[in-house]
């Protein structure tokens, strides 16, 4: 058995609830009428202002402050991505790893295993809603949320928004909140934490984001050399 | 004495011709009426061995819940249109479907279902864990794999998607839940479809077809409830978008095109043979009163029907089917008596003359149905006795109510003029000669003609609906799994033995060819076992080796020392002192544990399934032998078992039929010379049946070898009325009748060709070629072997 990919699998199975419910379109629309105005009209405003750019490329600092490691996990990497769904997630620190993601499959390589595994989202749908999922906080579709997730606005300039899972969401069994800050001008996310019903706590910090600058066709490639 | 008798009734009818005319007629209307309240059966048992084995696969597919099940495949047909058009309208017809025939709609797995069936398997691994499972455990527990694991986790936790695994892999740094997972995917899989689930639906892989699945009250078998269900879907099915199309299977499509094309075919036959026989008899006879010839038989028919279902109840559609041969077996004594009333002088010594080989065709026609209540099979007495009912009738009225009503000595003036009558008389050595040549050949012939024990190719489905299911196979890719059966008084007694023959079945055809719930969930018995032997594995020393390569191994990666403390806690908090008897309310598992159990009165049934192929069906049959509370339910057993139950039957009918022709033949002409001649047009009509049929590349099956001994039964007939002619010194134009006879048949049997049902085309061809080849055997070599072997002048004195 191939423990490694079906870890992999198993993450995504169980979280698949989270996943599944947020590809409708209709039912987050239904949602939308159930939360308050304000918040409803304040996360169109934001996908409205985060939806102005074409490419985008981003360094990233991942803590994670998990009890099964000792100290805290710092993860460094970079993010690419070219609209309409391109993502490419770099990994350069502790160990170099990525993973390209196109609107068919995604290729993922590590140095450890120095292996390239694809995965045809055709045959892994799971896996395929949940990059979905990434690209929807990616790309910034927040109201695509709204049926899983109340809503605060905790600050409104530069906004930074909570996401706490509806007691009947399924997410509620693994996430206790996740809250998003914002650029000055809420051109794209400046940080996304993410709280878990144990008390792990991750947060992926992005900087130096720059918005539809030419983006090098080796980024594109899963397997690296350098 | 008979002939006392014969005189007294014919006399009588004659007397009373006015009053039996009355008496007929009203018979005949309140038969006619009673035809609206006949009920026939569709029963397909009747027509099946009495097999335990056959019984058994066929009550099982009528009471499981497997076959009373509507799939229901949604395409999308718009390149324009993508998956959220298809889903909707998935949910629009799920929404819509009447769920009074549609008790349960499932279009998908949801989420929390998912969820659910992990987290009860996560709850019960210590139960659902076999001794294999822990020596496979064992195996991790050292250096290199924990190692190697550790890393994995390390590398997931990395990963974008790492943020929901932090909480699991703390509780699960041996990947345990993925054996657990593992298991129910192999069990999933038995559904034979290639599905992928997306928004909680059921996708096909290309995203443009999706799959509704809908449990039906409606039995498999019910004809009237079938029509309800699919005129329920058509209407469904118009209200959706033009750039959607379904399509439909379910085993009541086979029902409902049976059954319609066996009707369509019964009317089809029924229009041709009428049309056939009133060309015959009254334009090329012309003459009107030959019209009552059609009414014979015709009568003869209703009446019959009405007459069995009177005394025994309900009669099979096949059997009924049946009825344009019948109608031209029974036609045949009528023209005997129609041929000699126009051409003799009187009209009672012309019937006298013909009363005995009328008789006697009667007689052996009726011994050869006879041989058909040896049969074990249901359907074939009923056939034997509607037969035999058609035919007394036909002989009666031929005998004593036809001629009253028929002109005598009127001759047939257009076809004497045409030579026709005395040009039957045509044998000769030479058509001896050649007869005996291509006898030859085509015995030769015959010993290559195939027996085709496929009872599914006798299936009258249209051909629309096959070709649905190829293209729903072509995208679902479903497989043909076949099902091992389990039984127990209890629910416990059926799961124990399901273990049993789990262990046994993968075995002999693998583990990845079986899938039973034992896997999964198996008896409380097991469970017990497995939660014991979980608490020995890990108080054996393992839960400390286990944490010390945890800890020794973890630091490489910086994890803490009390890392997977969450698994280690709860080592030995797992449910094993709850045992609940089945894994209800627990999502997906409560519905694949209703389709591998069933209650079945006060027994249960616990079902595995396998994939369908010879060596899977023949290697799990030798096992289910070793155990009587276990049976298989598979197409391939099944189909052999009724062929060779259906052989069995003919078998045992052969000999009776045979015996009882060749008796009564000569108990008619009491002479054995006699008989063995008479036999001729029997014994040619077989060769040249089965070498023809090896020619035109035709096979033997359980339909046509029913016919062949229909047919032996008539080609005696004409067999007799030839040498009884010759002997007999006879002109009662015999020629002229046998030809007419013959002719009916062919053209009762022929209509059958036009049939779409492969049963009645099956029938029809046979009886087509049988016939025409019996009757220029009765005609060309018959005459002439009697004026060789024959004394001549020694007249044959029937009964």
């Amino acid at each position: 058995m191939k423990s490694g990919k079906w870890l992999f699998y198993l993450a995504v199975f169980l979280v698949s609830g989270l996943l599944f419910d947020n590809t409708s379109a209709a039912q987050a629309e239904t949602a939308k009428i159930n939360q308050p105005h304000a918040v409803v009209d304040f996360l169109q405003q934001l996908e409205a202002k985060t939806a102005d750019f074409n490419s985008l490329q981003a360094e990233f600092i991942q803590e994670k402050e998990l009890a099964a490691f000792q100290n805290k996990l710092v993860i460094k990497g970079r993010l690419y991505l070219l609209k309409p769904a391109r993502i490419a997630w770099h990994v350069d620190a502790p160990l170099k790893y990525s993973v390209i993601i196109t609107d068919k499959a995604l290729k993922q390589w590590d140095e450890d295993t120095d292996q390239v595994q694809e995965i045809s989202f055709a045959e892994n749908p799971v896996i395929r809603t949940m990059f979905d999922y990434l690209n929807g906080w990616f790309k910034g579709n927040y109201s695509s949320f709204l049926k899983d997730y109340e809503v605060h606005i905790l600050k409104r300039k530069p906004a930074m928004l909570e996401f706490v899972p509806k007691p009947e969401s399924l997410t509620k069994k693994f996430v206790q909140s996740i809250t998003i800050g914002f650029l000055e001008d809420e051109s794209y996310l400046k940080w996304i934490k993410i709280q878990d019903v144990s008390g792990d706590k991750t947060t992926i910090y992005m900087e130096n984001t720059v918005f539809d600058a030419p983006i090098d066709s080796a980024m594109w490639e899963c397997r690296r050399s350098e | 004495m008979l002939d006392k008798y014969f005189g007294l009734i014919y006399n009588f009818i004659k007397n009373n011709s006015r009053l039996s005319l009355c008496v007929i007629g009203l018979l005949n209307i309140i038969a006619i009426g009673g035809l609206f309240g006949v009920r026939f059966d569709d029963n397909i048992e009747l027509m099946l061995p009495a097999d335990k084995d056959i019984s058994r696969s066929i009550n099982f597919l009528r009471d499981s819940n497997l076959s009373n099940r509507v799939v229901i495949s949604l395409s999308l047909t718009a390149a324009d249109k993508d998956k959220k058009d298809l889903l909707l309208a998935v949910d629009q017809l799920a929404a819509h479907l009447d769920h009074s025939l549609f008790s349960e709609i499932v279009v998908g797995m949801s989420a929390p279902e998912m969820t659910k069936s992990m987290d009860f398997l996560v709850e019960h691994t210590p139960q659902i864990f076999s001794a294999k499972d822990l020596a496979y455990i064992d195996t991790q527990i050292n250096s290199k794999s924990i190692s190697e694991r550790l890393g994995n986790i390390y590398r997931q936790i990395l990963k974008p998607g790492g943020i929901f695994v932090n909480k699991m892999v703390r509780s699960d740094p041996l990947g345990l839940n993925l054996l657990a997972l593992d298991k129910l995917k192999a069990l999933s899989a038995h559904m034979g479809y290639n599905i992928n689930v997306e928004d909680g639906h059921f996708i096909s892989k290309d995203g443009r077809h999706a799959m509704l699945i809908a449990k039906t009250p409606v039995q498999v078998t019910d004809i009237l409830g079938a029509e309800k269900l699919f005129s329920a879907l058509d209407k469904q099915f118009k209200q959706l978008p033009d750039y959607i199309s379904a399509s439909v299977i379910s085993g009541h499509s086979h029902t409902l095109s049976n059954k319609k094309g066996m009707s369509r075919d019964i009317l089809l036959t029924s229009v041709i043979t009428s049309i056939a026989f009133l060309t015959l008899f009254v334009v090329i006879l012309k003459d009107v009163s030959s019209i009552l010839i059609f009414l014979i038989p015709l009568s003869a028919v209703i009446l019959s029907i009405n007459l069995y279902y009177l005394f025994w109840g309900k009669l099979s559609y096949s059997v009924v089917g049946l009825g344009a041969v019948l109608a031209g077996i029974s036609v045949d004594y009528a023209i005997h008596v129609y041929i000699a009333v126009r051409l003799g002088k009187d009209a009672f010594d012309s019937v006298k003359q013909v009363r005995l080989p009328v008789f006697a065709g009667a007689v052996t026609t009726i011994a050869l149905f006879i041989a058909f209540f040896s049969s074990e099979i249901k359907g074939y007495h009923q056939l034997a006795a509607f037969s035999i009912l058609a035919i007394v009738l036909a002989f009666i009225y031929s005998l004593f109510v036809l001629p009253h009503f028929l002109p005598a000595n009127k001759g047939f003036a257009g076809l004497e003029k045409l030579g026709i009558i005395s040009g039957f008389k045509c044998s000769s050595n030479l058509s001896v000669i050649v007869w005996a040549l291509l006898t030859l050949v085509f015995l030769a012939l015959s010993f290559r003609v195939k027996l085709d024990s496929d009872i599914k190719k006798l299936d009258g489905t249209d051909a629309k609906i096959l070709q649905e299911e190829a293209r729903f196979q072509s995208i679902w890719g479903q497989k043909r799994m076949g099902i091992f059966v389990t039984t127990g008084d209890s629910y416990e007694a059926a799961l124990e033995l399901n273990d049993i023959i789990y262990k046994q079945a993968i075995n002999a055809i693998g583990v990845d060819n079986f899938s039973s719930l034992s896997t999964l969930w198996p008896s409380e018995k097991t469970r017990q076992e497995n939660a014991a032997r979980w608490k020995q594995f890990w108080q054996a020393g393992r839960a400390e080796k286990l944490r010390n390569w945890l800890e020794i191994e973890g630091l490489k990666y910086q994890l803490a020392k009390d890392a997977f403390s969450p698994f280690f806690d709860k080592l030995y908090e797992y449910k094993a002192a709850t045992l609940p008897d089945d894994p209800t309310n627990s999502g997906f598992l409560t519905k694949l544990k209703e389709r591998f159990v069933q209650r079945q009165g006060d027994k249960y049934r616990a079902l595995s399934f396998f994939p369908e192929d010879k060596e899977s069906v023949a290697a799990l049959l030798d096992l289910s032998r070793l155990y009587p509370d276990t049976f298989l339910v598979s197409g391939i057993a099944l189909s052999d078992s009724i062929s060779a139950g259906v052989y069995r039957n003919i078998e045992r009918m052969l000999p009776v039929a045979v015996i009882l022709l060749v008796l009564l033949t000569y108990l008619c002409l009491q002479n054995i010379r006699g008989t063995i001649i008479a036999l001729v047009p029997v014994a040619t009509s077989m060769v040249w049946l089965f070498g023809l049929m090896t020619l035109f590349d035709l096979s033997l099956n359980g339909a046509n070898l029913i016919a062949c001994v229909i047919l032996s039964g008539l080609c005696a007939d004409y067999g007799i009325f030839m040498v009884y002619e010759f002997r007999g010194d006879l002109d009662i134009g015999t020629d002229l009748a046998v030809a007419l006879a013959a002719l009916t048949t062919i053209i009762g049997a022929g209509s059958l060709v036009f049939a779409k049902h492969p049963a009645l085309f099956s029938v029809g061809i046979t009886m087509f070629i049988g016939i025409s080849t019996g009757y220029m055997a009765s005609v060309f070599v018959v005459p002439q072997l009697c004026a060789i072997f024959l004394p001549p002048g020694k007249k044959i004195k029937l009964l």
